[in-house]
């Protein structure tokens, strides 16, 4: 037994060594960074809680934190709305499976696209000059001859859309194949108890993804805590600050400005709340394990 | 009363499941569809229930066609092998349901589930949620949800199949208790004869998506229709002989058969004078006589056994292998034993009571034929 402990971790251990090295000392040094006021010039200078402290006293930060509200709260109430009601459409009411497959496959196509080429598509669609593709419509209905400036004019409206449309996807199919594992009989069994079909997603579907939909909602919000790629590639958290959030802040402080430690500070924040969020995912998915477990 | 006219349903043009199934369901009767896997005795019930939509033929509760109407316009409870309740709400809710549907009020709802709770013996568990039950005390929930709402026909899709063998007997009397208490027609599936023997008034064996006899147990066992249901009915086993009718069809012949066709079959035995056929026979219906006599079969005696109850004596009439039962005696295991060791192990069978006659080809009972 302790001979076969030993031969698995002499395997594991180039792993092990890896994983330490580019997983648990970066995490390290962004800890200690955020106690420095380490620049462009590399120098590690001690300086305790000062970096905190412009955090809060930064003009800025109220209007992030609003921002990083907004943009996460609407995505996912948004997100889970779509995802639902995508994932109970191809599902439950769209019986033929090559039709549904062919619906995932599309929404499928944002979240594998490039944020790179995604994000120019938007831009390209949102031009503010007259080549514009939504501009073209705009003025083709309106008859107005002044092309509008739509990421300029609704910064985080763009955003918010953007990043939704990446995140469909993911929430659908883990929904779908949640509905396939509602057993069959429970949907016979309420059809001839008299439910109707909205009953049916109602008291049937959506209590039985109760738990799906808590590991979503929780999944997707870290992820939109953390991955700034669509607002940085469309608006660059700008005009100005409007559509600027927390990560994206980070981003700014240290690689802008080339204040390391500041945006190590800032990160740390980010990090504490996203921590509250992982505990929650692992109860969650604990209690989905657990739950399944009875169900055999 | 619930009838089935020429009921017909295709998945596509090889795959039929159902082939013009006609069938009558009296006011209070308990029916049992039985069948092996496939023969589409599942199918039926999801046309009567409105869960499949034939694809030709009718159904009609009384003198209303119900063939094109849903499931809850039909007024039908129904109960599943896996039970179906709903896991996340309490045994209370999941029995108030259906009358939860019917817009019925909260305080009526549930004073409606304590009656029925109440005659279920499941008082106790109403607060409980599914998955703290046990499989039987699940059934018994899923039994009340369906008849809560006091149904015209109640319809059970192998209820039993999921439950050990005593609790299978303990929740079948209760099942056959409560349909005679409430006097509600009730139609059940199962693959498993013997509980369709115990509980139902008539069955209707199926198979490759037709009815194959529709009658009640007691004809169904002595008097089946054709090989296959003389097959499946019957534990053990209806024993086969190989035999032929002679040309006047007045006598049954075969290796070491010679009987006399009796009275009530010989108009059927006139019609397939000279035929092969197979004599089915129930092991327990059977004579052993050690000497040779008139009017019996010759069997190469092989294996005796002392089960307790009885003595099971086996071996071949002619090519067919033939197990008999006769009262255990301790004197005629060592009898039948030294007989099956001796260099002439013969002993004769004779006919204690009902036999049938099927003609190898088709595999009709010949005696039925008129």
């Amino acid at each position: 037994m302790r001979k076969n402990n030993a031969q698995a971790y002499l395997f594991l251990s180039p792993f092990l060594i890896l994983v330490t090295l580019l997983y648990i000392l970066p995490a390290i040094l962004t800890v200690v960074m955020a106690f420095t006021g380490l620049d462009s010039s590399f120098e590690w200078e001690f300086e305790g809680i000062k970096n905190f402290r412009r955090v809060f006293r930064d003009p800025n930060t109220p209007k992030i934190i609003i921002n990083t509200i907004i943009y996460v709260a609407t995505c996912i109430s948004v997100t889970m709305v779509v995802d639902l009601f995508f994932a109970i459409m191809t599902t439950h009411f769209i019986k033929t499976e090559s039709t549904a497959s062919f619906f995932k496959g599309v929404l499928m196509i944002p979240m594998i696209t490039p944020a790179v080429v995604y994000s120019v598509l938007w831009i390209w669609l949102l031009s503010s000059n007259s080549g514009g593709f939504l501009n073209k419509i705009f003025m083709g209905i309106t008859g107005s001859q002044t092309p509008v400036n739509w990421i300029a004019n609704y910064p985080m409206q763009v955003v918010i859309i953007a990043k939704i449309m990446t995140s469909i996807a993911f929430g659908t199919i883990n929904f779908s194949s949640a509905i396939k594992a509602i057993p069959e009989n429970q949907f016979k069994a309420a059809r001839v108890d008299g439910a109707k079909e909205w009953e049916i997603v109602k008291s049937i579907i959506i209590p039985n993804l109760r738990f799906h939909i808590l590991f979503i909602a929780l999944w997707e919000t870290l992820g939109l805590l953390t991955d700034y790629t669509t607002i940085l590639l469309i608006t660059d958290g700008g005009p100005g600050i409007a559509s600027e959030v927390w990560a994206l802040s980070a981003y700014h402080k240290a690689f802008i400005s080339a204040k390391y430690g500041y945006g190590a500070a800032i990160s740390l924040l980010l990090i504490a709340v996203v921590l509250v969020f992982m505990i929650a995912i692992s109860m969650v998915s604990a209690h989905m394990e657990r739950r399944e477990a009875d169900a055999r | 009363m619930i009838r089935i006219e020429k009921l017909r349903k295709a998945y596509d043009s090889k795959t039929v499941a159902l082939d013009s199934i006609d069938l009558t369901f009296e006011d209070s009767s308990f029916v049992a569809l039985l069948g092996p896997s496939g023969c589409g005795k599942t199918t039926t019930l999801n046309c009567i229930a409105g869960l499949l939509e034939p694809t030709s033929g009718k159904i009609y509760f009384g003198d209303k066609d119900v063939t094109m109407l849903q499931p809850k316009d039909r007024n039908i409870g129904m109960v599943f092998q896996s039970y179906a309740l709903y896991p996340h709400l309490k045994v209370i809710d999941n029995i108030a349901f259906p009358l939860k549907q019917k817009g019925m009020g909260k305080e009526e709802r549930y004073a409606k589930v304590r009656e029925i709770a109440k005659m279920m013996q499941i008082e106790a568990l109403l607060d409980r949620k599914p998955g703290q039950l046990s499989g039987g005390q699940q059934q018994r929930v899923s039994m009340a949800r369906a008849l809560v709402k006091e149904p015209e026909v109640l319809l059970l899709d192998e209820p039993m199949s999921n439950l050990d063998a005593r609790l299978k007997i303990e929740i079948r009397d209760e099942i056959r208790r409560l349909q005679q208490e409430t006097g509600i027609t009730s139609i059940i599936v199962t693959h498993d004869q013997e509980e369709a023997m115990a509980i139902a008034d008539k069955i209707a064996i199926l198979d490759n998506g037709r009815i194959q006899q529709y009658d009640t147990p007691e004809r169904l066992y002595h008097y089946p229709a054709n090989l296959f249901v003389a097959k499946f009915m019957g534990n053990p086993p209806m024993n086969f002989i190989d035999a032929a009718l002679t040309a006047d069809g007045t006598h049954i012949v075969g290796a070491g058969v010679d009987l006399m066709v009796p009275e009530h079959m010989s108009a059927g035995a006139k019609k397939f004078a000279g035929k092969a056929i197979k004599i089915g026979v129930r092991s327990h219906l059977i004579a052993v006589e050690t000497e040779k006599q008139p009017q019996t079969m010759e069997m190469r005696l092989q294996i005796v056994e002392n089960l307790g109850k009885e003595l099971l004596v086996s071996g071949m009439v002619g090519e067919s292998f033939v197990r008999v039962t006769v009262p255990e005696s301790h004197e005629m295991y060592v009898c039948y034993r030294q007989i099956a060791k001796s260099d002439k192990p013969y002993v004769y069978l004779r006919m204690t009571g009902v036999y049938n006659i099927f003609d190898s080809e088709t595999g009709v009972n010949i005696g039925l034929e008129k």
